[in-house]
C-alpha cells in the first residue's frame, strides 16, 4: 500500500558520521544480552546522486547502523542503512576486523535488505537470531540491540510495546506497512538492530518519530518473513498493490444509495489507478464486502486477532502472483472477484529512489530530465510565484487520479540551462514539463533525443505542459553548441539513459 | 464635464484635506456567515467638492464607518463611499448630512504633471493641523497597486516627511499633483496616484453608468530573442511584443490572436520589452496606454505582424472586472456567496479564501488548487465558470463518513453539473436541498439524508451558531 501524503514526520536512524570520545564500560548483559554476538556494527560509506546535475555525484559521506545474523550466513539490516553504498563493511561484537561486505537483496519499499561477506570466517562462532512466530502483546518489555550514536560498544535499551500500527515508511516516504512501536530509546546507529522478546527477533528498528521522546518504530515479523520470502527466488519483486480508493460507507444514506442491505457492511471504491492490480477486475462503485474471507467493516477494517486493523494488512501478507479474492456488491448483487496480484510499473508513484543514476539528456545547455521526488526536493520551499514548480508539486500528487500522465510513460522536465549564447533567452522556461519537441508529443526522455533530430525548418520547438509560450533554439547554432557547452561545463556524457526497476 | 463649487488654488490645504478614520470589518472567508474582529485605518482624502472627498480605494475597503475630520477640530463627520475601484485605487466619498457638516473647499486638480520637480506632501501633525514636507519625484513608472495585482501609473517620491497614512495630497503650485498611496519608511520613499488618473476616475465616477478603467484582455511575452523573433517573422525591426493568450470576452479575443507580433498600439511603436516612449512621462510600460490614455469603449489602431505579414487591425477595449475570472482575486473582500447543507460549505474559489491559509497558502492548501489558481485563474473556459468548492465539512450526524473532505472541487450537485454558485442555487431552489455532491475524480458521490437534513441543517446552524445558511448576493438585494 502506499500513500502520497506523509502525516507524521519521521527519521530514519542511520547514524551519519562517527563521534567517538569515550569508551564507555558495557553493562552487564543477560537473557536476551547472550544473543549480543549476533548483532553486527555495519560501516557504511554512501554517495547520492547530484539530482540537479545528474551527471554528478555528490560528497561521499559515511554512517553506521546495526544487523543481525540470520540463517545462510546473511546478515539482515535495513535498506536505508545501505542505500547509494560504495563501500560497505561489517563488525562482530569481540572482533575488532572491519569485513567487506556487499548488499545481495534490498526491498526500498519496507525499508530491508540482505548483505552477505567475503569472509567466510564472519559468522565463525555466531548464531543466527530466531525470528518470533507472531507479534508481541501491547505492554510486552522488549529489548532493543543495536550500535547507536553515544559509544563505539553494542548497547542495549528496553522498553514496552506501545503501539502495533500501519504507518508510511520513511525511507520510501510513499510506502505503509506494519510497525510495531516501542518506548525504547532509538537512536541514529540503532537502524537495522533486532528488538527482541524471549530471546526471538520481533522486529528491527528502523525509524523514530521526531520532535518527540521516546517513539521508536520497528519493521514487525510479518514485514520481515515477506522480504525474506519474497527473496527465496533469488529476487525481489516487491509488495503489490491493489490501486484503489475508497470512501468509507458509514454514512447512512450513503450505504442506502449503494443499495447495500442494512446488515452488509463494506467501503465503496471511488477510484481505480490504472497501474494497480485492481484494474480490470474491480470497477469503482462496487463496494467491498469481504477480503478472502474476512468482513470488513464499513470503515475499511477487518477484524484479526481481536483487532480491528485496516483490510490492506491483509494484502500486505501477499506476494506478486498470488491473488486476494473480494466479495464484491455490483449493480445489485453479490458477486466473488478474485484480483491476481501484482507490483506496479508506473513511474508515477514519486518514491524516494536510491541505487540509481537519474537519467537526463543535455542539448544546447538545456538539461532535461524525468521529474523525481529527489529533484523535487532540490528545488527547496518554492515562492508563490513559483508556478512551474507548484505545477510539478500538482503532477506528483495527481499524475494518475487527474489523468495529467494520458499518453506519458513519465514527465520529462527542463530542469535546468547551462548558459551559454545559444540558449540565453531560455530562463523563462525552466521546471516546464515537456509535451512536445518539434512536432513530436513526447512520452518519455528518449522521445526528446530522437525529436531534437528533426528540426522544424531550422529551428527547434518545444513546448511545455500549461505554457502558452514556446522554447525556441536556432537548430543549426544548437548542434554546433552542444560539444563545447558540454566541455566548459565539465559534463562528460550528455546523456544517461536506463531502465529505471 | 467635472461640475466642481468654484476649485481654488491653495497653499495651505486647510479647508481641503480631511483626515479619515475608516472602521473596517471583512468576513471570514473560512466561515463565511462571520465577521472578523473590526480595524480602524487612519489616513488622508482631499475635497474634490464642497461635500464630496476623494481618497484611496484601500483605504475605506470593507469600511463599516468612514468619518472625517477636518484640521483643528476634534468633530468628526461621518462619510459614505459613493464609487470605489479597486482597479484604480481611488474612492470618492460624500459627507452624509451635508447641510449641518461646515463646507469643504475643493482643491483645484492639475491637468497633467510633469515627471520631474518636487510636490508638497500634505497631512496631519499630532496636534491635527497641517503638516508640510517636500516630496521630490524620481520615477514614473507603471507599477503594481500596493493591494491589488492591476497596474496603475505610479509617481515615486523621495521624501523626508514622515507619511502616517494614505491618501495624503501632493500639491505643486496650490493644486492637486496626486494622492499617496503607499510609503516606505526604510527607503523614504511614496508611490503616488497622479492627478491625471484621478480626474479619469473622478470625470467618470460623475457620470452613469461608471466606465472605469480601460483593459484590453490579452497576456504578451517580450520578444528579445533574435531566434524567436526570426521564428515569428519579425526580424527586421526589433520591436514588437508577443501575443500568447487573448482571456474569454476580451476586445482581444475578437481581433489578436496567439502569436501576432504587436508593433505600434494606438501609434506608438513598442519595443520588445512591451515599453513605449509617452510624451509625458517618457518610458512606460504600454499598459497605460490602455488604462490611462484611453477609456473603456474606444477602438484602438494596432499595427502587429500575423504569419510574416504586417497588418493594421482594431482592438476594441472593455473594462474588466475581476467577477470575469475563473478564480476571482476578490481583493475587496466583498462577502462571498455559501451554501450550508447538512454541515457541506460550499462555496466559490477565489484568491481571497486561498489568502486567509496565510502567507505560505500552498504549504496548506491541496496542489491542485494551488495549481489552478497560478495557471488558469484568468481563464473560465466559458464565460462565467468559476470553481465550486466542497470548502469542509462541519461536523454533524448527517455527514458522519465525510468529514475529512476538504478543498475538493464540486462538479455536479443532484446529478446536475454545476459551473458556479449561481448554478448551485438554482438547483436548490428546484430541488429544495444538496441531496448529492459530485467531486472531482471520484466516482461515488457523498450523498446526504433527505429525510433528515432540515432538522440537521437546524441543528447545524444552532450548533455553530450561523445566522444564515445560505448567502446568495442577488437574493441579498
Amino acid at each position: 500500500m502506499n500513500k502520497s501524503t506523509v502525516k507524521t514526520v519521521l527519521r530514519a536512524v542511520i547514524c551519519a558520521g562517527l563521534v567517538v570520545l569515550f569508551l564507555i564500560s558495557s553493562p552487564a548483559l543477560a537473557g536476551d544480552m547472550a544473543l549480543r554476538d549476533s548483532v553486527v556494527k555495519i560501516y557504511s560509506t554512501l554517495q547520492r546522486p547530484d539530482y540537479s546535475m545528474p551527471w554528478q555525484q555528490r560528497s561521499p559521506s559515511s554512517g553506521s547502523g546495526s544487523g543481525l545474523i540470520i540463517e545462510k550466513r546473511r546478515i539482515l539490516t535495513n535498506a536505508h542503512v545501505v542505500s547509494d553504498t560504495k563501500f560497505l563493511q561489517v563488525q562482530k561484537n569481540g572482533d575488532a576486523r572491519h569485513y567487506p561486505a556487499k548488499v545481495s537483496f534490498i526491498a526500498h519499499d519496507c525499508d530491508l535488505a540482505v548483505l552477505t561477506v567475503e569472509d567466510d570466517a564472519f559468522f565463525d562462532d555466531t548464531k543466527p537470531m530466531k525470528f518470533a512466530n507472531k507479534l508481541p502483546e501491547l505492554n510486552t518489555e522488549v529489548t532493543v540491540l543495536g550500535y547507536p550514536t553515544g559509544g563505539t560498544r553494542l548497547s542495549v535499551t528496553k522498553g514496552v510495546v506501545s503501539r502495533i500500527d500501519y504507518s508510511v515508511y520513511s525511507h520510501s516516504d510513499v510506502d505503509q506497512h506494519l510497525v510495531i512501536q516501542v518506548d525504547a530509546a532509538i537512536n541514529p546507529g540503532n537502524s537495522g538492530g533486532p528488538i527482541i522478546f524471549n530471546g526471538k527477533v520481533v522486529a528491527v528498528a528502523f525509524q523514530e518519530l521526531m520532535f518527540s521522546e521516546n517513539i521508536g518504530y520497528g519493521i514487525p515479523v510479518p514485514v520481515i518473513r515477506h522480504f525474506l520470502e519474497d527473496i527465496a527466488d533469488n529476487k525481489y519483486d516487491g509488495y503489490p498493490e491493489l490501486g484503489v480508493s475508497w470512501i468509507e460507507t458509514i454514512n447512512p444514506a450513503l450505504h442506502r444509495d449503494l443499495t447495500l442491505s442494512p446488515r452488509k457492511t463494506g467501503i465503496a471504491i471511488n477510484y481505480i489507478d490504472p497501474f494497480g492490480s485492481a484494474v480490470g477486475h474491480l470497477k469503482t462503485r462496487d463496494v467491498l464486502l469481504s477480503v478472502d474471507g474476512h468482513t470488513i467493516e464499513s470503515d475499511g477494517t477487518v477484524l484479526l486477532n481481536e483487532n480491528n486493523v485496516p483490510f490492506a494488512e491483509l494484502l500486505e501478507r501477499k506476494q506478486c502472483g498470488q491473488s486476494v479474492v473480494f466479495q464484491v456488491w455490483r449493480n445489485n448483487a453479490e458477486i466473488e472477484v478474485k484480483v491476481p496480484l501484482k507490483t506496479p510499473d508506473d513511474l508515477f508513484v514519486y518514491r524516494n529512489i536510491y541505487d540509481a543514476l537519474p537519467n537526463y539528456y543535455v542539448y544546447a545547455g538545456l538539461v532535461f530530465s524525468p521529474l523525481s521526488r529527489e529533484y523535487l526536493d532540490t528545488l527547496g520551499k518554492p515562492s508563490s510565484s513559483d508556478t512551474s514548480i507548484h505545477r510539478l508539486i500538482y503532477y506528483s500528487e495527481y499524475a494518475k487520479i487527474d489523468g495529467l500522465n494520458r499518453d506519458r510513460d513519465e514527465f520529462v522536465v527542463l530542469i535546468r540551462q547551462l548558459p551559454h549564447p545559444v540558449n540565453t533567452y531560455t530562463h523563462a522556461f525552466q521546471n516546464g514539463i515537456v509535451t512536445n519537441v518539434n512536432g513530436v508529443s513526447i512520452r518519455k526522455l528518449s522521445d526528446i533525443k530522437a525529436a531534437l533530430e528533426k528540426p522544424l525548418k531550422g529551428f527547434h520547438v518545444i513546448r511545455f505542459s500549461e505554457t502558452d509560450d514556446c522554447l525556441i533554439l536556432d537548430a543549426g547554432a544548437a548542434k554546433k553548441a552542444n560539444d563545447e557547452i558540454l566541455i566548459r561545463y565539465g559534463v562528460p556524457s550528455p546523456e544517461h539513459f536506463e531502465a529505471v526497476k | 464635464m467635472i461640475c466642481w463649487a468654484q476649485p481654488q488654488p491653495q497653499d495651505n490645504g486647510n479647508q481641503s484635506i480631511v483626515q479619515i478614520l475608516t472602521t473596517y470589518q471583512q468576513y471570514n472567508p473560512f466561515v463565511p456567515w462571520q465577521k472578523r474582529d473590526p480595524g480602524l485605518k487612519i489616513g488622508y482624502g482631499v475635497a474634490v467638492s464642497e461635500s464630496e472627498v476623494l481618497t484611496t480605494e484601500n483605504l475605506v475597503r470593507n469600511c463599516t464607518l468612514v468619518e472625517l475630520r477636518k484640521t483643528g477640530s476634534g468633530e468628526k463627520i461621518q462619510a459614505t463611499v459613493v464609487l470605489a475601484d479597486e482597479q484604480a485605487n481611488l474612492a470618492l466619498l460624500r459627507i452624509q448630512d451635508s447641510s449641518k457638516a461646515p463646507k469643504l473647499v475643493p482643491f483645484q486638480m492639475m491637468n497633467t504633471i510633469s515627471r520631474t520637480g518636487d510636490v508638497s506632501i500634505l497631512q496631519f501633525d499630532e496636534t491635527t493641523q497641517i503638516q508640510r514636507g517636500k516630496g521630490q519625484i524620481v520615477q514614473v513608472s507603471v507599477k503594481s497597486l500596493p493591494t491589488a495585482p492591476y497596474p496603475t501609473l505610479a509617481f515615486t517620491l523621495l521624501t523626508e516627511l514622515n507619511i502616517n497614512g494614505e491618501g495624503a495630497a501632493a500639491v505643486r503650485d496650490g493644486k492637486l499633483a496626486g494622492l499617496i498611496m503607499s510609503y516606505d519608511r526604510g527607503t523614504r520613499t511614496g508611490n503616488m496616484i497622479p492627478c491625471i488618473t484621478i480626474a479619469h476616475f473622478v470625470e467618470d465616477a460623475h457620470q452613469s453608468p461608471y466606465r472605469g478603467f480601460a483593459s484590453a484582455g490579452f497576456i504578451y511575452t517580450p520578444l528579445i530573442d533574435p531566434v524567436k523573433r526570426r521564428y515569428h517573422q519579425a526580424n527586421d525591426q526589433n520591436n514588437g511584443i508577443l501575443v500568447l493568450k487573448c482571456l474569454p470576452a476580451s476586445g482581444a479575443i475578437e481581433s489578436l490572436m496567439p502569436n501576432d507580433v504587436i508593433l505600434e498600439w494606438d501609434k506608438y511603436p513598442i519595443d520588445n520589452l512591451g515599453f513605449y516612449e509617452d510624451p509625458d512621462f517618457g518610458r512606460l510600460a504600454f499598459y497605460y496606454l490602455i488604462t490611462g490614455r484611453r477609456s473603456p469603449g474606444d477602438l484602438v489602431p494596432v499595427r502587429i505582424i500575423r504569419n510574416g505579414q504586417e497588418t493594421n487591425i482594431t482592438v476594441k477595449l472593455r473594462r474588466r472586472t475581476d467577477k470575469e475570472a475563473l478564480v476571482p482575486e476578490n481583493v475587496t473582500h466583498e462577502r462571498e456567496e455559501y451554501i450550508v447543507e447538512g454541515g457541506f460549505i460550499i462555496r466559490e474559489l477565489s484568491a481571497n479564501y486561498l489568502l486567509s491559509y496565510g502567507a505560505d497558502w500552498q504549504k496548506f492548501v491541496d496542489p491542485r488548487l494551488v495549481n489552478l489558481y497560478l495557471t488558469k485563474r484568468l481563464y473560465p473556459d466559458k464565460p462565467g465558470d468559476r470553481v465550486v468548492i466542497l470548502a469542509t465539512v462541519l461536523p454533524d450526524p448527517i455527514n458522519v463518513g465525510y468529514q475529512q473532505f476538504r478543498n475538493q472541487i464540486i462538479t455536479g450537485i443532484n446529478d446536475k453539473p454545476v459551473r458556479n454558485m449561481s448554478d448551485v442555487f438554482k438547483i436548490v431552489k428546484e430541488d429544495g436541498h444538496v441531496l448529492r455532491v459530485s467531486l472531482q475524480s471520484s466516482d461515488v458521490d457523498l450523498v446526504l439524508d433527505q429525510a433528515t437534513l432540515g432538522e440537521a441543517n437546524a441543528n447545524l446552524a444552532r450548533q455553530y451558531r450561523i445566522p444564515r445558511l445560505r448567502y446568495q448576493h442577488d437574493s441579498s438585494k
